[in-house]
């Protein structure tokens, strides 16, 4: 008794007592109001929704120890499964490289175009499909499939999709570090969307409803429509049943004890891959359901709606500790139910506005809030599940003669601007531009392990500042990239604020909503920025403007260039080129190993001295520095700048061009800048391999997966490690003694 | 004057997405037309003294003229109807109207998905000296990094304006009255009295910048102006139906004399849909994207009962009549005979109507310049173009003229139909001369 009476007289416990007094209190304040309680109760059924995602969300890390990213798109993915059987009979298939392709271009080459091989097919006939008939003008389809037999299948492709994907991506990465299965989870998510984008288009669909829909009505004049009703109690059901698999069956307990320690599964005489595969098989199945059964209820599908529910779900999950089904589901209903009545009270008179309308985002942002309140009070007692075997981050080289390598690069780069067509000029800038953006992420995941989901929003922040200082302020550049890159360190270190908690695949939950609410809140904000972004004058000094379309005279032979302007790309070469510098000495200091100490073992790092607190602040300093550059050079490279340029799922694929290129050196960041979208990637594949633009996203998340299972290093890691094999193989043949590197022993 | 400025920046950034309504209004409506293809021919010399060409193909020896066309094709949201409908123009031009004198017409293809798209596709016409003149399908990505390079170096015929460079930049024309002409039009309908005494009206808008910003600069002021009480909920483009019914319940659709959902057409199935799972039933005015093809399929082949929509002025939908000379039903008519030889399969729905529209207007430029005209006459001939445009209804084009905040647009009326018990009825529009001038002090 006295325990429990000390653990409220500390100082967490009294917050907790004030924190639950403030919440009863509120609660009476809403209950009194028929209003606010029916803004309240309208919740639901977005909170069932966050619920369902935060459940398989939980389930996917207690038997799998990922967190996965990609549960909204698997939802959505069954989704279209189920809408495709029940409008057209038909079961879509994935694009598939076909193999035939070659010889068909082989036959084209020596003169006939017309020669044509079977194609693999995009569709498989289940059933005859529906009879179709027209009114003004729109085509109207009855059901090729009734809704049982379309929901069997649709969950039967989500079961093999389930083990697939165990089998094939999570099960190989079962011993890689927490980034591997992160940027796996992002590789899935956009592949998935990116199928049902090819396949369907990205315009929402209509689908017919599976749950009754009428109004109920409620005491006190409240009604709720019925099939949140439904589907919450839906949600309540499987999470029972959930309970008490996972309480009173074996395999359950096993599953549990493996969440723990997977030794403790293998003593249960369960293997923890088996689990693991059973697991994702039921979190698939489980998604795919609510996937099908949202569907009708949000009137439509798209690909991108249930998809972004994963930042909610997520603060769902991380709130039970991924562990509890019954708090996941009370967070997700509450934050669907708070999000309901943030929006109403917001549209009050009595509520605080800006410019006379209600503070924008105040809903996306309660997540974020939930974050950053969990992770303050019991970050550290945070699980993080214990694998029987872990492998190291990739590798952080220490860069050999950096200055001359950069000089030559910049150099180089430099000269092709000049002599490229202008399509591949603008490439090269793209490139330079989103290389900066890289490097930001070198700094704090490749050699700190703070996984970051917020550069974009972070470079984002420095663009619009930008903006705003030259145009209401007039201050000129160079001051004002300066200006906005101070403002990203200090929204930077505000949002890394968790980090001195947790790291991991917490930190990059909290990344992520941070993300989404800078997106909303800030940039998103009209008062602040716009509402169709800001336009951002050229750079310009000394009298000279060198913006991307300012006219410019060719050095040899005279007369105008064609735009885009090469020495706006040189400019941005020279501002890469001595980040990269920076970056690299940051490397070889004491302040780099002081890094590379903490991203090993922060324990470790502390017992030696090493500030642990002080060094991920430091990082996240440097690294929101950087991409505040880079969000100035973006502006400058547009004119403009735009909340959704800067957003969270920009963010996400950052670290994902980040990771591919290789997260750990400024090489790999070089490489990843090449990769973004209209860079030199984009530009091979679309003039030299003449791929469609729309296949260049499918491909990054097909490669990301790929690199994520079998090149962790990265594409610059491998091309390293290539060359120190064929160095070896050099010096073992003239009998010398290899090069060797000293490289971090554990992670 | 900084806060004129900044007001005036605001409101143009914000006339976006709107003209989507009138634009899909327009080629929606058109698929209701009854079929017969009797007077196609006469028809066809409608087109042909619309565009001033020769009946007969093009002469494919000779230079094709090369056209910039770009458009948001790929990713979400996009526009792939509007390229159907300026593909299908080219063939026919090409096919029967003669081309440019004897020049065939060619589209130079580039699509956004990104801003980086944008900027690449402005740097590609900017440097090809073959294309004089930009057509745009629609875009509501990548426009400002395109039109920063193309601005005052080459003319830009806006084909659907959807976000604020649309409106402001230097050289671009669009021929329809765009989001500021339908959303000020709405707002005056109702500040005239048309739906009764309006104490108070309930708004839920999409956060898109230009849905927002249309609404806050220009749809709230011109209200609460005339005193009526006002009640905005924004909500993201990808809000849930769940959602929707807490916004709904948030903006007090369920009490004020009006409501006015400003969404792009799945936003209105959610509206629609959260109504009546509410069991509420507020007197609701809405721009033309409400009766997309998707709201139909939605509903099982009809349109919202009781709504009123505002578009571009004219509802094919409602009978025809050749009672106003910037109009003619026959020029509807012709469409979709010319759909129907050409691609019966095509989506000739959203933007495909108004881009086909744009295509004969450049044409009829061109055939007036001849095939040698350089930019900088097609820049004058644009802004000078005095219309009618084919398929808008109203004023005569008048660029410059039309709004002070919104120097692009170039036709300034906008109309109201309401759907009731299975018919559509003409409120303020083309067919009863009653059409809205939005811009009107």
């Amino acid at each position: 008794m006295s325990r429990y009476l000390q653990r409220w007289t500390t100082p967490r416990g009294i917050a907790a007592q004030v924190a639950i007094l403030l919440g009863v209190a509120l609660a009476i304040v809403i209950l009194i109001s028929a209003n606010q309680t029916q803004a309240l109760v309208l919740g639901l059924g977005a909170g069932a929704l966050i619920a369902a995602l935060a459940l398989s969300i939980t389930l996917n890390y207690q038997g799998s120890g990922v967190v996965n990213f990609s549960v909204g798109a698997m939802a959505m993915y069954a989704s279209y499964i189920y809408f495709g059987l029940r409008t057209d009979g038909k079961l879509f298939l994935p694009p598939i490289p076909n193999p035939l392709a070659l010889i068909e271009g082989v036959v084209h080459l020596f003169g006939a175009p017309g020669f044509r091989l079977p194609a693999f097919p995009a569709f498989i006939s289940v059933s005859n499909g529906g009879s179709t008939s027209y009114s003004y003008g729109a085509a109207i389809k009855t059901a090729a499939m009734s809704a049982p037999e379309a929901m069997v299948i649709a969950l039967a492709e989500c079961a093999v999709l389930g083990l697939l994907f165990h089998l094939l991506i999570f099960r190989p990465l079962r011993k890689a570090p927490v980034l591997a299965k992160v940027v796996a989870s992002i590789g899935l998510f956009i592949l998935l969307q990116e199928i049902v984008v090819l396949r369907f288009g990205s315009d929402a669909q209509t689908v017919s409803p599976i749950l009754p829909q009428h109004p109920v009505s409620l005491p006190r004049g409240i009604h709720i429509p019925s099939d949140q009703l439904f589907l919450t109690a839906i949600v309540i059901l499987v999470t029972f049943l959930l309970w008490g698999i996972f309480k009173y069956t074996r395999y359950g307990i096993a599953t549990r004890a493996a969440a723990e320690n997977e030794k403790g599964s293998l003593i249960l005489g369960f293997s923890p891959d088996f689990l693991a595969g059973v697991n994702w098989v039921g979190s698939t199945v489980l998604v795919g359901l609510f996937g099908i059964l949202i569907g009708p209820i949000n009137q439509s599908i798209d690909p991108y709606t249930v998809t972004l529910l994963v930042i909610p779900a997520l603060a769902a999950a991380l709130l039970a500790r991924f562990t509890s089904f019954s708090v996941t589901v009370i967070a997700g209903l509450g934050i669907g139910m708070a999000s309901s009545w943030i929006q109403y009270i917001t549209n009050q008179s009595w509520f605080p506005k800006v410019g006379g309308a209600a503070l924008p985002g105040l809903s996306d942002a309660l997540p974020f809030v939930i974050i950053i309140v969990v992770l303050m009070l019991r970050g550290k007692s945070l699980p993080t599940r214990g694998s029987i075997e872990t492998i190291k981050l990739p590798f952080a080289p220490k860069a050999k003669r950096a200055l001359p390598s950069t000089a030559l690069f910049t150099i180089v780069a430099a000269v092709l601007l000049f002599v490229v067509t202008p399509d591949w000029r603008l490439a090269i800038v793209n490139a330079t531009v989103g290389a900066v953006i890289c490097l930001s992420l070198v700094v704090l995941t490749g050699y700190v392990g703070q996984i970051s989901l917020m550069q974009m929003a972070l470079a984002g922040m420095s663009g619009f500042t930008l903006s705003k200082v030259a145009d209401a302020y007039h201050i000129p550049f160079p001051i004002g990239p300066l200006l906005g890159a101070v403002v990203a360190v200090g929204v930077g270190l505000l949002a890394g604020i968790p980090a001195l908690r947790v790291r991991g695949v917490n930190l990059a939950v909290a990344t992520f909503a941070a993300a989404m609410t800078i997106q909303s809140v800030v940039l998103g904000n009209p008062a602040w920025s716009g509402t169709n972004g800001a336009s951002v004058a050229p750079p310009s000094m000394f009298g000279v403007t060198f913006g991307p379309n300012q006219p410019w005279s060719k050095i040899f032979g005279g007369g105008k260039g064609l735009l885009p302007n090469p020495w706006f790309g040189v400019f941005c070469l020279v501002v890469l080129a001595l980040l990269i510098l920076g970056v690299v000495n940051i490397r070889r200091s004491r302040t780099g190993r002081q890094m590379l100490a903490v991203r090993a073992n922060e324990r470790a790092a502390a017992a030696a001295g090493v500030s642990v607190s002080g060094t991920k602040i430091l990082a996240f300093a440097i690294s929101a520095f950087i991409a505040g550059i880079g969000g100035a050079l973006s502006g400058y490279r547009f004119g403009s700048v735009t909340a959704d340029y800067f957003g969270a799922v920009p963010s996400m694929l950052f670290l994902a061009f980040a990771y591919l290129g290789g997260i750990s050196s400024v090489s790999g960041a070089v490489v990843g800048g090449m990769l973004v979208a209209g860079g030199i990637s984009t530009m091979i594949l679309t003039s030299w391999l003449h791929v469609s633009d729309q296949y260049t996203l499918l491909i990054a998340g097909t490669g990301l997966i790929l690199m994520a299972i079998f090149n962790p290093q990265g594409v610059a890691g491998g091309i390293r490690e290539l060359s120190h094999s064929l160095q070896a193989r050099r010096h073992a043949k003239r009998g010398e003694q290899p090069e060797v590197e000293l490289q971090e022993v554990s992670s | 004057m900084e806060d004129r400025k900044s007001f005036s920046n605001r409101a143009l950034r914000g006339a976006g997405v709107l003209a989507a309504a009138g634009a899909m209004f327009m080629a929606t409506v058109v698929t209701a037309i009854p079929a017969g293809a009797t007077t196609y021919k006469a028809n066809t010399n409608l087109a042909l003294s619309y565009t001033g060409g020769k009946a007969g193909k093009a002469n494919a020896k000779l230079t094709p003229i090369t056209i910039g066309y770009v458009n948001q094709q790929y990713g979400n949201p996009s526009y792939p109807e509007a390229t159907q409908g300026a593909q299908l123009a080219v063939k026919y031009v090409n096919n029967q109207l003669g081309g440019i004198q004897g020049h065939p017409i060619k589209l130079s293809t580039c699509y956004v998905a990104t801003e980086e798209d944008g900027q690449k596709c402005g740097t590609q016409f900017l440097n090809n000296p073959a294309v004089s003149l930009v057509l745009t399908g629609a875009m509501s990505v990548g426009a400002s990094s395109m039109m920063s390079v193309l601005a005052g170096q080459k003319p830009i015929i806006v084909g659907n304006g959807l976000t604020a460079p649309d409106f402001t930049t230097k050289g671009a024309v669009t021929y329809t009255p765009g989001a500021p002409g339908v959303v000020e039009g709405l707002s005056k309908f109702v500040t005239q009295g048309s739906l009764g005494t309006v104490k108070s009206v309930a708004i839920v808008a999409t956060t898109d910048a230009a849905a927002e910003t249309s609404v806050k600069l220009l749809m709230t002021p011109i209200l609460e102006a005339a005193g009526i009480k006002v009640s905005e909920v924004f909500v993201a483009p990808t809000t849930s139906g769940a959602a929707m019914e807490s916004a709904l319940k948030a903006a007090g659709a369920s009490t004020a004399d009006v409501f006015i959902p400003i969404t792009p057409v799945q936003g209105c199935i959610s509206v629609y849909d959260a109504l009546k799972s509410l069991g509420i039933h507020p007197k609701v005015l809405t721009t033309g994207l409400c009766y997309g093809t998707p709201m139909v399929q939605a509903l099982g082949g009809t349109f919202p009962n009781g709504w009123y929509f505002g578009g571009y002025g004219a509802s094919y939908f409602a009978p025809l009549v050749n009672n106003n000379k910037y109009l003619s039903s026959s020029q509807t008519k012709l469409y979709e005979n010319i759909v129907k030889q050409y691609n019966p399969r095509m989506q000739y729905t959203g933007f495909a109507g108004p881009e086909f529209g744009n295509v004969l207007t450049i044409d009829s430029i061109y055939n007036k310049l001849g095939p040698t005209a350089t930019s900088a006459q097609l820049a004058t001939a644009t802004v000078n173009f005095q219309g009618p445009q084919w398929l808008v209804s109203g004023t005569p084009v008048s660029c410059g003229n039309i709004s002070p905040l919104f120097p692009s647009i170039c036709v300034g009326q906008m109309g109201i139909e309401q759907f009731k018990n299975g018919k559509w009825v003409a409120i303020a529009d083309v067919y009863n001369n009653k059409l809205i001038n939005p811009f009107a002090k």
